[in-house]
């Protein structure tokens, strides 16, 4: 890796110096491409006051193309599968180079205040979202209950 | 600027100078055709996609087909070089800025969903996987920036010609921003653009001088056809002089004759009397000698001296006590009618000016005054566009190519009006008026003219619009206190033989001392008495409508004559006309003393000039029409065909324009609509009967709004009938069935109602027809009370007029109201079949029509309505079609 383009430099200083609200992303200590996000869970959505742990990876071709963004944490939504892949056009197609990690993480706070099962990956969690909105936010409820509190401590 | 705006503005521009890829300061910025920049290399480069030669923008993502030159042939953005070539400020601090406040830029999300927040926390961003907007902010809202796209410009720091001086100016000229050099450049260009202009002026000019000339030439040919005027003038004036002397020599010829006369005969009588004395003188004579020598006389001798000598005495007493005194009853009257003649001076004559008048008007003008001011202003020439003259029909383009004539009519034959004259509207600027009333006085001290003896007040129905048109002769006959010179002569009495012209000679006492004519007088005469100090009074209408007044006999600016009902009169039916016309006349003055006379001729309507319709539902056809209306926009006629649930419109001409609304219920369409109503924005408000609301219309025929329901509520209707608007764009609204008026505002809203069922003041039965007029008084046909009520536009009572009858100013079943703008209210009384107008304090003016199917006959009135020219609109029911008077 020949150094450290200055966009991503510039990125992260701004990143630590003024965060998102209900949003941090620190980067790794030894690979500054890797980051280390928690993200908020909206208020008045089923992910209230649950902490979502993903991973960001700035690839070599960036901000040429799209970084890499996965939860960590279990998470019941339409739009985001087992394996804490993310659907979300900013990230594949729609990538472009005037968008930020910081909107990146924008963004995907805001797919889970407004999930969209219409556009599902994962179609169990869309179908019932669609048929059964009401259990569906419970179980995201409780999904975040279990898997978003436990690791209350790691992140504040 | 205080220091602190000075570095938030440069901060400004540091973000704007940052390339949202790099999030750097711009090298080499480059603009793409979709107006967004960014650094050549390596960011533009980078972006290339090497299959296609495409670069698809990241901030709006619109394609753009790379030249073949690749991104360094994209144009620089000289702004953004420009803003990068300024000194940067406090470097330090600067450097800070740009790390802590850069704005990341963003794309433009493909669905406008972005919207700046104070906290990300707040759901806002788009819906998933099919666009994905970016929230672009600060912590803890500590400073909010918008951002880039919708930044706003930063001023201007370099010239804005060469970009480059920063040392700047204001240009007085364009407010630009410009270096010394650029400066003097644009000035440059200004004065070759002054230049321009100034040829383009020169070259203009001879436009103005042609048109002075045009001008000048004009005022020649004025003056020459004035001075042939003057010329006619002083001829008509110069024959009639010579009339009117030729007349005074008749006159004393006359006076000479009759004094000849009265001294041959009183010679006679002298003689007869001296005869008489000497014959009586020496019978004393002889008899004193004859009784003197008595014994001679015989006793039959004695017998006929004393039979003589009474038979003389008896002459003598009976001689002295009636000849000498009816000797001296005869006279001499020289009667003048002075006024008539007066008036006829000050009527005769008329100057016509013949052609588009040349002046600027205002347009808004009743013809009446239109006309009569054009043809006092059309002696100046004025530059301005000429106002369309009703009275000529050429049409010109510009007034300085206008003609205009000038004749002057003087009637040889006095008192015969010319057909031409009666169609001339004939108008004298009131000086005019008083120059030829102060001639008349001139002129009043001769005597009469020879044109046959006299010719007594006149009393011929006069053409309309004719007041000046003609010459007006009067008499010197006819009046006698109100002569200027009467005088009398007593004859020389004392004459001893009996008079020869005994019968000539009236008493004193003789109630008509008409001696003159039938004593003196070769020709017939026409007489025409008065009595004696009885004003004689005119009753004059100005056509234009501006002024009335009503003459006495020391008021004398005559210009029209009333139409008078009573043929010429002359010596036996004298008495008889003196006592219908007195009455008459005074009738006329008291009722118009302090009344404005309309306008409009409602005197002289009564055959409808434009009549069209017929049964039926296509154009021109109407079944039951019901309301008119007349638009104060363009003068259009909106009809209500009742029964075809539609409005036809019109021209005020009667031509067909266009029609809307079909039967239903929906907005748009009438179920039997009655009134309508045209606001003075032009919008078209319909009552739409039997749906039990009110539509209001745009110009265009589309509904804008419906209101009302079916109830009796406020703001329900029960089948609205008359709708008016006052020019606040209130709606008055007949509701017929509540027996009350209810008023909206312009969009429905209910304002207020009032009135109820009965008949007593402001209490209605079927109010059907309402207008406003233009000081804002509401009258109602109160249909079932046959009477037109009026309120104020606050519903309080002001007073009524009309009641049950078929006499002039009685109602039967009144219904459209109408009102002009001198506020004469026309009424479609449908019970009488005819159209009444009133005064504005509901006093009777006139009225014309009758029951039938014929010009100017109706069957069943309903709406009426009164076009800008003055005409009505009748809306004729059961002849299911439209007549305009």
């Amino acid at each position: 890796m020949a150094g450290l383009p200055r966009r991503i430099l510039k990125e992260t200083q701004r990143l630590m110096q003024e965060p998102v609200p209900g949003i941090s992303a620190i980067p790794d200590d030894n690979n500054a491409r890797y980051f280390h996000v928690v993200i908020k869970g909206p208020s008045e959505s089923p992910y209230h006051s649950g902490l979502f742990e993903l991973e960001l990876f700035l690839p070599e071709e960036y901000p040429m193309s799209a970084p890499k963004v996965r939860f960590m944490t279990k998470i019941y939504h339409p739009n985001i599968d087992k394996l804490g892949r993310i659907c979300l056009d900013i990230l594949k197609d729609k990538w472009s180079p005037a968008l930020q990690i910081r909107t990146v993480l924008l963004s995907i706070q805001a797919l889970l205040s407004a999930p969209n099962p219409d556009d599902p990956l994962d179609n169990n969690v869309a179908d019932l979202w669609k048929c059964n909105e009401q259990q569906a936010i419970e179980t995201a409820k409780d999904w975040t209950r279990k898997y978003a509190m436990a690791k209350n401590n790691n992140i504040q | 600027m205080s220091d602190e705006e000075m570095t938030y503005s440069s901060r400004h521009i540091e973000q704007l100078l940052q390339c949202s890829i790099c999030l750097d300061r711009f090298k080499t910025p480059k603009l793409l055709p979709c107006q967004h920049t960014y650094c050549q290399s390596p960011c533009l480069e980078q972006l290339v996609n090497p299959r296609t030669r495409m670069i698809r923008c990241p901030e709006c993502r619109a394609d753009h087909l790379v030249p073949r030159g690749g991104t360094g042939s994209y144009p620089n953005n000289i702004t953004i070089m420009g803003f990068m070539d300024l000194p940067r400020l406090a470097q330090g601090v600067e450097s800070v800025a740009t790390t802590t406040h850069r704005d990341e830029g963003g794309i433009m999300p493909t669905k406008k969903v972005d919207k700046p927040t104070d906290s990300g926390s707040s759901g806002m961003m788009s819906s998933v996987c099919c666009s994905a907007g970016y929230n672009d902010d600060f912590s803890g809202g500590s400073s909010y920036e918008a951002p880039i796209v919708v930044a706003p410009p930063p001023p201007r720091t370099t010239c804005s010609g060469c970009f480059r001086n920063s040392r700047l100016s204001a240009c007085n000229h364009c407010q630009q921003q410009l270096c010394e050099a650029c400066c003097r450049q644009h000035m440059e260009q200004v004065k070759v653009e002054i230049e321009r202009m100034i040829y383009r002026i020169k070259r203009a000019l001879p436009k103005i001088s042609s048109a002075i000339d045009d001008i000048g030439y004009k005022g020649n040919q004025s003056q020459q056809k004035c001075q042939n005027a003057k010329t006619e003038i002083t001829d008509i004036f110069e024959r009639h002089l010579r009339d009117f002397e030729a007349r005074q020599r008749f006159l004393m010829a006359e006076v000479d004759a009759f004094l000849f006369a009265e001294l041959e005969n009183l010679r006679i009588q002298q003689e007869n009397l001296e005869v008489e004395l000497a014959s009586m003188a020496s019978f004393c004579d002889s008899s004193e000698s004859a009784i003197g020598h008595g014994s001679r006389l015989t006793d039959t001798e004695l017998m006929q001296l004393h039979e003589q000598c009474q038979e003389n005495s008896d002459t003598m007493q009976s001689f002295e006590g009636s000849q000498i005194r009816r000797a001296g009853l005869r006279q001499i009257d020289v009667k003048a009618e002075n006024q008539l003649l007066t008036d006829a001076i000050a009527a005769f004559g008329e100057v016509e000016i013949i052609g588009r008048p040349i002046s600027a008007h205002i347009n808004n003008r009743t013809d009446g005054q239109r006309s009569y001011e054009s043809r006092l202003a059309s002696r100046l020439v004025d530059l301005a566009r000429p106002e369309r003259s009703l009275y000529q029909s050429r049409p010109t383009s510009r007034n300085i190519d206008t003609d205009y004539a000038l004749s002057v009519i003087g009637n040889q034959s006095p008192l015969a009006v010319s057909p031409a004259s009666q169609r001339r509207q004939t108008y004298l600027s009131s000086r005019d008026q008083h120059l030829s009333a102060d001639a008349a006085d001139l002129y009043d001290s001769r005597s009469g003219r020879n044109t046959g003896g006299a010719v007594s007040r006149v009393p011929r129905r006069r053409p309309r619009r004719e007041h000046h048109s003609d010459t007006r002769i009067a008499g010197i006959m006819g009046g006698d206190d109100t002569a200027y010179s009467r005088y009398r002569r007593r004859s020389l009495g004392g004459a001893l033989s009996p008079p020869r012209e005994a019968d000539d000679l009236d008493d004193e006492e003789s109630p008509l001392p008409l001696t003159r004519g039938q004593t003196f007088s070769r020709d017939p005469l026409q007489i025409s008495p008065r009595n004696p100090r009885r004003p004689i009074r005119y009753d004059i209408a100005f056509d234009n409508g501006s002024s009335t007044e009503s003459l006495d006999d020391d008021n004398s600016s005559t210009s029209r004559l009333r139409p008078n009902p009573y043929p010429n009169t002359n010596n036996r039916t004298q008495t008889q006309t003196q006592s219908q016309t007195q009455p008459q006349n005074q009738n006329n003055s008291r009722s118009n003393r302090g009344n404005v006379e309309p306008r409009n001729k409602y005197n002289q309507k009564g055959r409808a000039i434009i009549r069209f319709g017929s049964r039926g539902n296509g154009q021109h056809e109407f079944t039951w029409p019901r309301g008119v209306a007349v638009s104060p926009i363009d003068d259009t006629i909106y009809v209500a065909d009742s029964s075809n649930h539609r409005v036809q419109v019109f021209d005020n001409t009667g031509r067909f324009l266009r029609s809307f609304g079909s039967y239903g219920t929906n907005e748009g369409e009438f179920d039997c609509l009655a009134g309508i109503t045209v606001n003075t924005l032009g919008q078209v408000i319909v009552s739409d009967r039997y749906n039990h609301r009110i539509q209001v219309f745009d110009h265009n025929c589309s509904c804008i709004t419906s209101f009302g329901e079916e109830g009796s509520a406020e703001g329900q209707l029960n089948y609205p009938w008359g709708i008016a608007c006052d020019n606040m764009g209130f709606i008055y609204v007949c509701d017929k069935e509540n027996n009350r008026i209810q008023v909206f505002q312009s969009n429905g809203n209910f304002v207020r109602g009032f009135g109820e069922m009965g008949s007593r003041d402001g209490e209605f039965d079927n109010p059907q027809y309402v207008a406003v007029s233009p000081d804002n008084k509401i009258y109602i046909s109160d249909s079932s009370n046959h009477r037109i009520q009026v309120f104020s536009m606050y519903g309080d009572f002001l007073f009524s007029f009309g009641s049950s009858g078929t006499q002039n100013g009685q109602l039967k079943y009144p219904r459209g109201v109408a009102i002009d703008s001198q506020g004469f209210v026309a009424v479609s009384d449908s019970g009488n079949n005819r159209v009444q107008i009133f005064r504005p304090d509901g006093t009777y003016y006139s009225m014309f029509g009758s029951w039938g199917n014929e010009n100017g006959q109706f069957k069943a009135l309903e709406g009426l309505a009164i076009l800008a020219n003055g005409n009505i609109v009748v809306s004729d029911r059961e002849n299911h079609r439209i007549q305009i008077f």
